[in-house]
């Protein structure tokens, strides 16, 4: 296992697109949480869940997780390096499970940095902004306990969201099809949601989506409001993680590469 | 012809227009009426959980020097409600007293006219407007395009990755040298193929929608029932299948610039579909210039209803409501797509194959 999981750093290491995929998220989470703290005021909106609007960059780093993670299994049967892949390591679970675990560790590292930054900015600009002591807000920290949550629930967010995007992609061995779908269900989804008219199925569309439901684990205000609880949102997102790893493993060993 | 004055004091009156109506009835009803906008309170938070408050406001007007100098009767008091008020189940951009009193025209002291020698003093609530619905439901069903708009933003990506997956661009280039002009043929192609899709798509989509919409109550006069060859039908319908086609030529260009189906395909999504999503949680300020600046802005064609400046809305994406006029907006996305196909086509001829 050890040694598959080295194989499979090396492979993404020495992939061209993976150091600047991996800069380019940070810099684009970053920036758009840095946009929404920056633009966000407190006299017209003080009703604002300050750490949810830090994080905001999160909903932007996820399509860079995605793109890196379908991007450490779909070319392989673009290529054909699958074949070598599967010839060097014949069992398909200890394929995928080093794959996943390469995938978290570097997703994990990369949305430590996101959070992070994006904590940080927030809470350099949003008292500037409004939202000051004297208006009961403290500055963001991470003592401060539904803050910790959501800021460690992002980054279990964002491993989530990688391990989703390689179950789909083993299951759909191409780049195109798996992007178009995890990019459809993170963001096409959630559209919907909010403009349908049935509240029932806005409400449904909430809960049981990926997106929708893991990004509750952000909201430190207003937590009786929202559709879904924080971790059990989070939980929802788990539970669509580990359906698309399964399938992809279902159909990886059933089928020739 | 009727001439308009207005005045902040009602002392000094100044001219602001004159109109000729030449359709005029010989017996013309002429009175004094007071409106008074609902207020609207938005408190915008993120991830959709804005606060917003709205509900009817009330206003009173004492009238002095009223006269009429031809012919006429005397002044008689009538409330004035919206049409189809007492029907509950359609969402009027009013509040609850409105509808109770103004339907009844018995609520005291809030809704009525008095007269006391030469003076009329009037209360109103609302606005005297043409109607215009908060959410429109069928630009929201049409939003079902975004489902057909992902298949074709991948397939309009693939279209030319695969070459290069392939090698196949090297036969592709072998037999047509041009390289401009193999661009313009797929975006052709692929920008036929996706209007065709997208037409028939949103005819389809669109007569079913209205025939359930009616069907749900959403009748005249409050709901104009659209014909799809009526002349904003026809830009819904157009205008969609444009958006469907453009998308597809965006795509095409995206992956003749990064040759890589991932990154493409990500870049367009992030272009067109990422951007209402933004509108959704972003709050007003930057949603409105996210939906101003990206190709996102041309789903404005798909608004049916004109916004009049006389009447208080609050524009919000969240709502469906887009900054930018129908065309403009399709114009920013036309900017994007020549951008886009003149950078691709700059790359394909500089670049080996």
């Amino acid at each position: 296992m050890s040694r598959a999981v080295r194989a499979e750093w090396t492979k993404l290491r020495t992939m061209p697109g993976t150091a600047w995929l991996v800069f380019a998220g940070i810099v684009a989470a970053i920036g758009a949480s840095w946009l929404a703290s920056a633009i966000v005021k407190c006299p017209s909106s003080c009703g604002t869940d300050t750490t949810k609007l830090s994080l905001t960059g999160i909903l932007i780093g996820q399509a860079a997780v995605a793109i890196l993670a379908i991007g450490v299994i779909a070319p392989e049967y673009g290529t054909g390096m699958i074949k070598t892949t599967l010839t060097a390591v014949p069992r398909r679970s200890v394929v995928l499970a080093a794959k996943a675990a390469v995938i978290t560790g570097v997703v994990a590292a990369a949305g430590v940095v996101e959070v992070l930054g994006s904590l940080l900015i927030g809470r350099l600009l949003q008292p500037g902004n409004g939202f000051s002591a004297a208006r009961g807000f403290a500055a963001l920290s991470l003592t401060h306990g539904p803050t910790l949550r959501a800021a460690a629930g992002s980054v279990l967010y964002l491993a989530l969201i990688g391990l989703l995007s390689l179950g789909a992609a083993t299951a759909l061995r191409d780049s195109a099809a798996a992007l178009t779908v995890v990019l459809g269900l993170l963001y096409v989804v959630p559209v919907l949601g909010v403009v349908l008219l049935s509240h029932r199925w806005q409400a449904r569309i909430d809960r049981w989506t990926p997106a929708s439901a893991g990004l509750a684990i952000q909201a430190t205000r207003h937590l009786a409001r929202l559709p879904i609880e924080p971790w059990p949102g989070l939980g929802v997102l788990a539970a669509w993680t580990a359906g698309a790893l399964l399938a992809g493993y279902l159909l990886l060993r059933l089928r020739d590469a | 012809m009727i001439t308009g004055y207005e005045s902040a004091g009602g002392t000094r009156w100044s001219a602001i227009g004159t109109a000729v109506l030449p359709k005029l009835t010989t017996v013309v009803q002429a009175g004094l009426f007071v409106a008074s906008p609902d207020y609207t309170e938005l408190a915008s938070g993120f991830g959709g959980g804005d606060d917003s408050n709205n509900g009817p406001t009330w206003s009173a007007s004492s009238f002095t020097h009223v006269a009429l100098t031809t012919g006429a009767a005397k002044w008689t008091g009538t409330a004035v409600a919206p049409p189809g008020a007492t029907q509950q189940n359609i969402i009027f951009p009013i509040g609850p007293h409105q509808q109770k009193c103004g339907v009844t025209g018995t609520c005291p002291g809030k809704q009525g006219f008095s007269q006391a020698g030469g003076t009329f003093r009037v209360t109103g609530s609302g606005d005297i407007a043409p109607f215009t619905p908060i959410v429109d439901p069928l630009q929201v069903c049409l939003f079902g395009v975004l489902f057909g708009l992902i298949a074709l933003i991948a397939i309009g990506v693939v279209y030319i990755t695969a070459e290069y997956r392939r090698g196949m661009i090297r036969t592709t280039l072998t037999a047509s040298p041009r390289r401009g002009r193999i661009l313009a043929a797929k975006a052709i192609v692929i920008g036929t193929v996706g209007f065709a899709a997208g037409l028939i798509g949103t005819v389809i989509a669109f007569i079913v929608v209205e025939r359930k919409l009616n069907k749900l109550g959403w009748m005249p006069p409050v709901w104009h029932i659209l014909s799809a060859t009526s002349s904003i039908g026809l830009q819904v319908i157009i205008g969609t299948a444009a958006i469907v086609a453009l998308t597809g030529v965006l795509a095409l260009a995206a992956g003749v610039i990064t040759r890589r189906s991932a990154g493409a395909v990500a870049a367009v999504i992030g272009l067109v579909i990422v951007p209402l999503v933004l509108g959704i949680v972003l709050p007003l300020a930057p949603a409105r210039l996210v939906l101003m600046i990206t190709p996102a802005a041309a789903f404005s064609v798909q608004q049916i209803y004109p916004r009049y400046s006389q009447v208080s809305t609050t524009c919000a994406p969240y709502h469906g409501c887009f900054p930018l006029a129908p065309w403009t907006g399709f114009a920013v996305m036309c900017a994007w797509v020549a951008a886009a196909l003149i950078t691709a086509a700059w790359l394909l001829r500089r670049r080996d194959a």
